[in-house]
């Protein structure tokens, strides 16, 4: 186990250093450097960059010195100060344009994953177990509504239900009165009412496929020989049911973290701006589109370490969980 | 060191009530096309303390009438008429076709009661748990006890069943151990509520001889031990002799006979069961004498036979091939697996040549290197396979070594027939295509060429359109080695070509074989785990174990006089489908089970599980060599033993 966590740390730092090379060739891509945009954009304004200023920041980021240099300034920048380079649209360093939507994000994400998890669990395990039931062909259905209507015209409809139905505002952090409020506990819960219905809007899609993936592999476990013989030895349904066929249907749980991660950071980019939610899909495609260079890097990057360390952790729960992973890593592949 | 089984007989005397009587049972499964009747109206009964052998081919009921009585058909398989009556202790009588299938008294009942045992042990336990895990499970439901007196319970059974090491094994998962060990854990489960009936659905099918012949021993000991009943369902009519009481045959879902085991096979009423008795090869019978006479066999080494010796088609010599696992911080640890070490072997014209030995000793990676799928690691491959269209092919070229491109005529006089008849069809080619797929490379073909390979292996020429999976078995093998012999060969390789097929359409498809050999001239490498196939078809015999060939022998000798103590092992371990013979046999003690071929012992292979290991056999590995008589005259047959010429080894007697 420990030989296989360190090959796989080991395979997933190689990537990431991979991930960062092609991120900083992202940014490279674009003609001039980025202190001559600077420049440009200073005498748009009618300004201009004093010779010390421009000075230092070739400095900082070793413009006038050969590419690997300049890759070098840029990791070590970021690896000891966290410092992910400048952003011009903004006018401000990246990595406070980052830090302001990515706890945001972060927690949208592992909210919507968790209530992925709950409902797919839920109803995957019921509507395999009824299969062809009318309870499985009702999920079902509902299953493919979630899966065929796009998320932007669910967050449209919920929406339209909560304001008209409910009077509640959907779309935002906070509930006008508690934008500009202090920290408190009902801040706090406003939060987390804000965020279960994108959460939940985010959710239906992985749901319904996660449900079929469940459903299907369910049922071929549910007719293993091995749950006969469970049977056959006097064990109770129920507790059988959990303890030998959804245990080993539980895989594509797990597998979920790893792609979760960056499909809520990049993909939600309609839902967010529908719900005018703050996440970093928007700040991502507004960079790319506005060549804003360094942020749009440092999201890529930031993207990739997170699908690879997300990767490794459903890889090490895969191995905590299924002993046949864990105990045949280094075994006889013939 | 020998030791002779002793059998309990039940005593003669009134006859005690059944503890189990199934009357007009009746399984259905409705299925949308229409009703299959799986099980239909039979009635069967089972004695306390007799096995009771339920023998049958696929599909005629034998497992569908033991999951009725526990209540585990599969959906949507149902008991539509008659009674299960079990007999409890207390002389209580229960209807299990009444019982709910979920509830309370039929959970006691499995388990607490009857115990299973099933087919493929790999499969019957979770591979998520470990096996301490799942025998501790049986103890707590069945003798309520607590989770670490279950867990000291269970390596208790685990140590009853011979499992060695069993505080180490509990801990391990199914998938680290043997198959032969794994059975031995779900006897454990099975017997873990002291069942008074154990059900064993074909248990030893998926298992090697040898360790066949261990379970089976072990059943015996835990019934006499435990006065147990045991319902054993198989289609093995070699361990319905050895292990019967009682037999009842079973076709289509009917009984259609039911004797004690010594007038069965003596006298057996039925036609169906006078077919499959016929059909079962049974040991030293067969077309021995005719192949014998032919005089392209015998004599393969020295000149007393002809004064023209044969010269073998194929020629393999020193071959080798070797695997290296990986393992270990970035694979650097690396482990060798001599699948193959060091083979030589002939193949004559005409002649079928068996390769035996148990799962993992090297059969199927030697008949890879033979076709070249695999590229052996050491040795060469020289034949005279050529034929008139494909001069660009040198006779006596090293197969070996030769490059893919030159390999073409090769591979078309030296063809092979797979195991698995549904795996080995593409299911979306029609037979048509599937024909002249290996005849494709020499242009257009003429669909009278593949008529006529269709009737050659007796099916019909309106077959040729259609799909695999309109096909049985039987049939599907036939169009096997219809595409097989499409190209003309000289040599098939036959790698258990009817393991998975039913008695009665293994003796056809083998009698098939005969033909195409007789007409064709083929000749075969019968590659086998089923000795009494063998000895029915084989002109001569190669043991392999571990990788080796350990000894080489014309069949009537070799099955007669074993010259290794490893092939008296194995002929020990085939169970000979006669109760008279088979319970009067002598037994020889196997011990152990397959070494992990990475650690292969020191010197000889065989040692470590050989009842004659001397000093000498750790210290040096024996060769292959010829057999010296009493006289010291060279017999023909070949030996890697020390002490071939000194053991009296134990054959299979008329």
């Amino acid at each position: 186990m420990i030989q296989y966590t360190l090959r796989r740390l080991g395979w997933s730092l190689l990537t990431i250093w991979l991930i960062s090379i092609v991120c900083f060739f992202i940014i490279q891509a674009p003609p001039g450097d980025f202190v001559s945009v600077l420049m440009a954009q200073a005498e748009e304004d009618g300004r201009r960059l004093s010779a010390a200023q421009i000075e230092v920041l070739r400095e900082r980021y070793a413009l006038d010195q050969p590419w690997y240099a300049q890759y070098w300034a840029w990791m070590s920048g970021i690896i000891t100060q966290g410092d992910f380079g400048y952003s011009f649209r903004w006018n401000r360093p990246a990595t406070e344009v980052i830090m302001e939507y990515l706890p945001f994000t972060l927690l949208l994400a592992g909210g919507s994953m968790f209530l992925t998890w709950i409902i797919a669990f839920a109803i995957g395990i019921y509507t395999a177990v009824k299969r062809y039931s009318i309870g499985d062909y009702f999920f079902t259905f509902l299953g493919f509504i979630g899966l065929s209507v796009p998320n932007f015209v669910l967050a449209l409809v919920f929406m339209y239900i909560a304001f008209a139905h409910f009077g509640m505002t959907v779309g935002g952090l906070f509930s006008p009165e508690y934008v500009e409020a202090d920290w408190s506990v009902a801040r706090v819960m406003d939060l987390l009412q804000n965020l279960a219905i994108p959460a939940l809007i985010i959710a239906t899609a992985g749901t319904a496929g996660l449900i079929r993936i469940t459903r299907a592999n369910l049922s071929d476990e549910l007719v293993q020989p091995y749950v006969v013989a469970a049977r056959a030895r006097g064990q109770k349904e129920n507790v059988l049911l959990m303890r030998y066929p959804v245990r080993a249907a539980m895989n594509p749980f797990i597998s979920t973290i790893g792609y979760a991660i960056p499909s809520v950071i990049s993909g939600e980019v309609i839902v967010s701006s529908v719900l005018s939610l703050p996440t970093t899909g928007p700040v991502l495609l507004g960079a790319l589109r506005n060549q804003d260079m360094y942020l749009a890097g440092s999201f890529l990057l930031i993207l990739g370490v997170l699908t690879v360390v997300g990767t490794v952790i459903s890889d090490l729960i895969l191995a905590w969980a299924d002993p046949r992973v864990r105990r045949q890593h280094s075994g006889a592949a013939q | 060191m020998t030791v002779v089984e002793e059998r309990t007989m039940t005593t003669a005397g009134p006859e005690p009530a059944p503890l189990l009587q199934v009357s007009g049972l009746r399984v259905e499964f409705p299925t949308d096309e229409r009703l299959v009747t799986a099980v239909d109206g039979i009635d069967l009964s089972i004695r306390p303390n007799e096995v009771h052998c339920l023998v049958g081919e696929s599909g005629s009921g034998k497992s569908q009438t033991a999951r009725a009585a526990l209540g585990l058909l599969d959906p949507p398989g149902r008991i539509t008429d008659g009674q299960i009556r079990y007999r409890l202790e207390s002389g209580q009588e229960l209807d299990l076709a009444q019982l709910k299938a979920r509830g309370k008294q039929m959970r006691h009942i499995r388990g607490g009661e009857i115990g299973m045992i099933f087919q493929e042990p790999a499969r019957s336990l979770s591979p998520m748990h470990t096996i301490g895990f799942q025998i501790a499970e049986a103890m707590r439901l069945h003798r309520g006890l607590s989770k670490p007196a279950a867990w000291e319970a269970a390596v208790e059974a685990l140590k009853e069943v011979r499992i060695p090491r069993p505080e180490l094994r509990a801990k391990a998962y199914p998938f680290e151990l043997s198959g032969g060990m794994r059975q031995r854990a779900m006897i454990a489960i099975a017997l873990a509520g002291q069942p008074r009936l154990l059900i064993a659905d074909e248990p030893t099918t998926a298992l090697d001889v040898t360790t066949q012949a261990q379970i089976l021993r072990l059943l015996r000991r835990i019934q006499a031990e435990r006065d147990m009943a045991i319902l054993f369902i198989t289609h093995d009519l070699g361990v319905v002799a050895d292990m019967a009481d009682e037999v009842s045959v079973m076709r289509r879902g009917e009984i259609v006979e039911r004797q004690p085991v010594h007038s069965l096979f003596a006298a057996p009423q039925h036609e169906y069961t006078r077919m499959l008795l016929e059909a079962t090869p049974k040991l030293r019978e067969g077309r021995r004498a005719e192949a014998s006479s032919s005089a392209l066999i015998d004599q393969d080494s020295q000149g007393h036979g002809p004064a023209e010796k044969t010269k073998p088609l194929v020629e393999v010599k020193g071959l080798t091939k070797t695997f290296t696992l990986k393992s270990g911080v970035l694979g650097r640890r690396r482990r060798h697996l001599h699948a193959v070490d060091g083979v030589d072997l002939e193949i004559l014209p005409g002649e079928t040549l068996g390769l035996v030995g148990e799962s993992g000793c090297g059969k199927s990676t030697l008949a890879k290197c033979l076709l070249r799928v695999e590229k052996p690691s050491a040795g060469s491959i020289t034949h005279r396979l050529g034929n008139e269209q494909n001069q660009q092919d040198r006779a006596g070229q090293d197969v070996a070594t030769a490059p893919e491109a030159e390999l073409r005529g090769y591979r078309q006089r030296m063809r092979m027939v797979f195991q698995d008849p549904f795996g080995s069809l593409n299911p979306r080619m029609t037979v048509h295509d599937i024909l002249a797929e290996p005849l494709r490379g020499d242009g257009p073909v003429a669909r009278e060429r593949l008529v006529e390979l269709l009737e050659l292996v007796g099916l019909e020429p309106e077959h040729l359109d259609r799909y695999p999976h309109a096909f049985s078995g039987g049939q599907r093998q036939r169009i096997g080695i219809a595409r097989a012999i499409a190209t003309d060969p000289a040599v098939l390789l036959a790698d258990e070509a009817v393991s998975a097929l039913d008695v009665s359409v293994r003796s056809q498809i083998l009698d098939l074989l005969g033909e195409l050999q007789d007409s064709r001239g083929l000749s075969y490498l019968f590659i086998s785990h089923d000795m009494s196939t063998v000895e029915h078809l084989a002109d001569r015999v190669a043991v392999m174990y571990l990788g080796r060939m350990v000894e080489t022998a014309p069949t009537e000798a070799l099955f007669a006089d074993p010259k290794h103590p490893y092939t008296e092992t194995l002929l020990s371990a085939v169970p000979i489908a006669d109760p008279v013979r088979q319970r009067a046999r002598e037994r020889i003690e196997i011990s152990g089970e397959l070494p992990d071929p990475t650690e292969k012992p020191e010197g000889c292979p065989f040692r470590n599980r050989c009842r004659f290991a001397q000093e000498i056999c750790a210290l040096e590995a024996p060769e292959l060599r010829e057999v010296q008589d009493a006289e010291g005259n060279p017999t023909g047959r070949r030996s890697a033993c020390h002490f071939a010429e000194e053991l009296n080894l134990m054959g299979v007697q008329r």
